[in-house]
């Protein structure tokens, strides 16, 4: 009864995460079989000869039937063989890394200041509970949630990069230099992208925190004579910070779709505007590739926040399942 | 003897109000009370009449919702309101304590019951190292009564009965031998055994330290049995104080004559035909 | 069960749900009010619109409001103005529809499955969490761009993303109404799992419904119009408001008001879905809807 079950909890969720990406390449594989034509044609182009298709379908092994298709695909891809980019003319996996990478690159530096910046704000309010804030945060979240994120991102650009010249308008992040010129390129996303997310963390935060500092166990804290620092980091962030995981951890998930937008409106060579761009030129191998490395940190990103919120609940820590 | 030499704590005249709306609401009026040293002070009243408030002002526990009108409130000749902060931390937990009427919500979820007992014991004497830490909080807990005390300072609060916290929270109370020892109802939620260990643990110690209590119950059977004197509060007043035997068998004030009449005269197991007709065995309902 | 009584109890009618629209909050009645002007906007559009939407060169490119052009011209000379009246067409037919096909189909789902309960409910609700554990938009992205985008598949295919989301929500309200008394009833009448799912739970969800029907009304038109600004919803000439942002914001110097009319169409008809949202949900929530029954 004392072991934590923890490791098992978390075993299930990653079983959980691997089928949903298995799910995922299944998805993928027969969402491109949709498109017109077949990779012959696409390889070819539209001057190729009846003989040099047939002689491609065959060498690919077109005409076998598609579950077994399904099955070589996936068995490349575990080795790490997306296939070739039929546009670059290059293998797919060395074009993923890179973009995979900078799409991380931004997400985690917006998370970055997301949480210490909403988590930090919800506490200021806390502070001061009184009907004002409250009103005010309110109306911060509902204007967050409607206002898209391509809508902010343009009349971010319109303002601080055009009119105030304070950023680049574009994120073109393989001209940085130095990593101050990467902050000050990712300036604008970051900020579109916290934009959408903070207030409603602010508001989980503050609202969990009022709660938790009326608490029966915050209260004895300090009337065991506790100090003030100890009884607030030690007694009452910890336990207030549930809600504001769980929002975080909604943000998070929603900042991969966010984040596609948002690199095509400041043209940032990620992963979502790899994506995008692919579906365009129907670049089979590297659709399939970009959509499944996205959705792979998309899984990801759920499975490290649902178990960052087991980790801070005891409860759910100890449970005896 | 001088009044204040004998007595650790002294309430004069002291009035407390909450605010609820926009309102200010008495809940204490005019309260006069003193805990001499080395005394077990029972503090009896129907439920809402003010106990919890006032074990709290004790502590000098200072709330928004809330404000010390009139009155003063004195430990060991240290006016408590007039305290700063700093030094109000220095009395909690090493010379003033508190067990809190519900112990179980008073224990922080997310922390270990051994970490609880770390930084309570540490908060005063940070100089202890962590096998000392861990031998001072067994042994408040096999005092207590708790069950395997060692697995116990590695479990969370939640896994511990309702009883259990409640002794848990006593032993925190207890791991700095404060001089004031502050009880609001400790034995709620503890089956007749456990509450004869707790009364006669906290005789022990009242016995070997002299260590003063201020013991809040609303029940007078065992307040009879610990107590030298009983306060009896009513509405936000004291409206009867004086030894034990005597406010039992000459209550003077009706309200104490009420409460005293009300004391069960022996522990019957209930009849079953008296039971709500939910307690009792369901018959088979046939279809 | 030996009393009859039982038998005739009809479903419970909660008092009060007919005057439901009186008891929004004030907000969520301004924001229905905003809802209904943007509705008689777009069905009115051929009326009150000014120039028909997609004419090129009524003006010169990027004029600027004037009594002519009250939004001024776009790139191409269309007027500003009649292309976001008309947006409002696109954007409300295929965000309701979006939301109408997840709450049909999800609620439907939700009610049968919370309804039979058992490994039915067991399997159904792993392939919804592992469905939604799914980005939606690669989901969109990958159909929309392998069949084809045009306004219709847009919509279906946002919508259909959304069922999960609906079913789940639908299901737990299912499952608090199905052990109820008049459903037991209803069983023992006879009747069949469709109707009993049609005739007495329905009514009975009818407010968890609504909350989803407007909560995906707000989510699928923030999803279509970032599809149309990605290029992948409805496709030019079409007057929506994602792909006029997209076709203005490189230009953006030259005039603004092709960027910022449809924004603000846009920003303010999805805050005022969140409000109405709100405000439903307040009446028809999870929480009042215990208290009310
Ligand atoms: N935070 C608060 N705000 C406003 N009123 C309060 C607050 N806390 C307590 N009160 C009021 O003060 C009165 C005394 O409460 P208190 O908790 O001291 O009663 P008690 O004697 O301990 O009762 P019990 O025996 O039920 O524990 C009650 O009427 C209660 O409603
Ligand atoms: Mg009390």
């Amino acid at each position: 009864m004392r072991v934590a079950p923890i490791p098992r909890l978390i075993v299930t969720r990653l079983a959980l995460s691997v089928l949903s990406l298995f799910v995922v390449s299944l998805i993928v594989f027969s969402a491109v079989e949709l498109l017109p034509g077949d990779t012959a044609e696409r390889i070819l182009g539209r001057e190729a000869t009846k003989e040099s298709l047939a002689a491609l379908r065959t060498q690919l092994r077109l005409s076998d039937p598609a579950p077994e298709r399904y099955a070589r695909w996936l068995g490349g891809i575990v080795q790490g063989d997306f296939g070739r980019s039929l546009v670059a003319d290059r293998p797919v996996f060395s074009y993923i890394a890179g973009y995979l990478g900078r799409t991380l690159l931004l997400g985690g530096l917006a998370l970055l200041i997301h949480i210490p910046l909403s988590i930090g704000l919800g506490l200021l309010a806390a502070a001061r509970p009184d009907g004002a804030s409250d009103l005010a945060l309110s109306a911060a979240v509902l204007i967050g949630m409607s206002i898209p994120e391509f809508v902010v991102g343009i009349f971010l650009i319109m303002l601080l990069a055009n009119d105030l010249q304070l950023f680049p308008p574009l994120a073109l992040i393989d001209q940085a230099k130095s990593f101050g010129d990467v902050i000050h390129m990712l300036a604008l996303p970051v900020i579109t992208l916290n934009f959408a997310m903070t207030a409603y963390v602010v508001r989980q935060t503050r609202n969990s925190m009022i709660e938790v500092l009326k608490s029966d166990y915050v209260r004895m804290a300090s009337l065991r004579g506790l100090s003030p620092l100890r009884v607030l980091f030690v007694h009452a962030l910890p336990n207030a910070l549930s809600p504001a995981i769980n929002a975080i951890a909604l943000n998070a998930s929603w900042l991969v779709g966010g984040i596609v937008v948002v690199e095509v409106v400041f043209n940032y060579p990620g992963l979502g505007r790899l994506l995008v761009e692919s579906i365009r030129f129907h670049d089979v191998p590297m659709i399939q590739g970009a959509a499944l490395a996205l959705s792979a940190a998309y899984i990801a990103v759920n499975l490290v926040a649902d178990i960052a919120t087991l980790l801070l609940n005891p409860k759910l820590r100890t449970r005896t399942a | 003897m001088t009044a204040a030499a004998h007595d650790l704590m002294t309430v004069a005249s002291l009035t407390v109000d909450y605010r609820q709306q926009g309102q200010w609401h008495s809940v204490i009026r005019d309260l006069s009370l003193a805990v001499r040293r080395g005394e077990i002070l029972g503090l009896a009243g129907e439920s809402g009449c003010g106990k919890s408030t006032l074990a709290s002002v004790l502590l000098g526990e200072r709330r928004g919702e809330r404000r010390l009108r009139a009155g003063s409130v004195q430990f060991d000749g240290i006016d408590l309101s007039t305290l700063r902060a700093r030094e109000l931390r220095r009395l909690r937990g090493v010379r003033l304590a508190l067990v809190p009427q519900n112990g179980g919500a008073s224990l922080t979820p997310t922390l270990r019951i051994g970490s609880l007992f770390a930084e309570t014991l540490r908060a005063h004497r940070p100089h202890m190292n962590k096998a000392e830490l861990a031998a001072e909080a067994r042994r408040q807990l096999s005092q207590v009564g708790l069950p395997d005390p060692t697995g116990a300072l590695a479990r969370f609060p939640h896994q511990f009965s309702g009883g259990q916290q409640q002794r848990i929270a006593l032993a925190l109370a207890l791991c700095r031998m404060p001089d004031l020892l502050i009880l609001d109802e400790p034995t709620t939620g503890q089956d007749a055994m456990t509450r004869r260990g707790i009364i006669d643990l906290l005789i022990r110690l009242r016995l070997s330290s002299r260590m003063s209590m201020l013991y809040v119950s609303h029940d007078l059977a065992t307040l009879s049995e610990i107590c030298d004197r009983i306060a009896i509060m009513h509405a936000g007043e004291i409206v009867e104080i004086g030894q034990m035997e005597d406010v039992l068998l000459r209550p003077r004030h009706p309200y104490t004559r009420a409460l005293v009449a009300s004391i069960p005269r022996l522990e019957a197991p209930p009849d079953p035909a008296l039971l709500p007709a939910s307690r009792r065995t369901p018959e088979r309902i046939t279809a | 069960m030996t009393d009859l009584s039982v038998l005739l109890e009809s479903r419970p009618r909660p008092a009060g749900r007919r005057f439901a629209l009186q008891r929004l909050p004030v907000s969520a009645k301004v924001a229905g009010l905003v809802l209904l002007a943007y509705a008689a906007v777009a069905m009115l559009a051929p009326a009150i619109a000014p120039y028909p939407p997609n004419e090129i060169f009524v003006g010169s490119p990027f004029e600027p409001p004037s009594a002519a052009f009250l939004l001024g011209t776009d790139s191409l000379g269309r007027d500003v103005l009649s292309r976001t009246i008309y947006g409002s067409r696109t954007i409300l037919l295929m965000g309701g529809a979006a939301a109408g096909l997840s709450a049909s189909i999800g609620g439907l789902l939700g009610m049968f499955i919370g309804y039979r309960g058992g490994v039915l409910d067991e399997v159904a609700m792993r392939m919804l969490e592992i469905i939604m554990s799914i980005p939606s938009i690669i989901f969109a992205l990958l159909i929309v761009g392998s069949l084809g985008a045009s306004a219709p598949l847009v919509a279906v295919t946002v919508g259909l993303l959304s069922v999960p989301n609906v079913a789940r929500v639908v299901r737990a309200a299912t499952q608090s109404v199905a052990s109820e008394d008049f459903i037991t009833a209803a069983r023992a009448r006879g009747e069949t799992s469709l109707s009993i799912v049609l005739r007495e739970l329905l009514p009975n969800v009818t407010g968890t419904l609504i909350v989803e029907f407007s909560i995906r009304t707000g989510y699928s038109i923030l999803f279509i119009g970032g599809l149309g600004f990605l290029g992948f919803g409805a496709q030019p000439p079409t007057a929506d408001w994602g792909l006029m942002v997209n076709e203005g914001r490189g230009t953006i110097d030259a005039s603004i008001w092709p960027v910022a009319a449809p924004a603000a169409g846009m920003a303010m008809l999805v805050t005022a879905v969140n409000l109405f949202t709100d405000g439903v949900n307040r009446l028809f929530g999870p929480a009042e809807q215990g208290g009310v029954r």
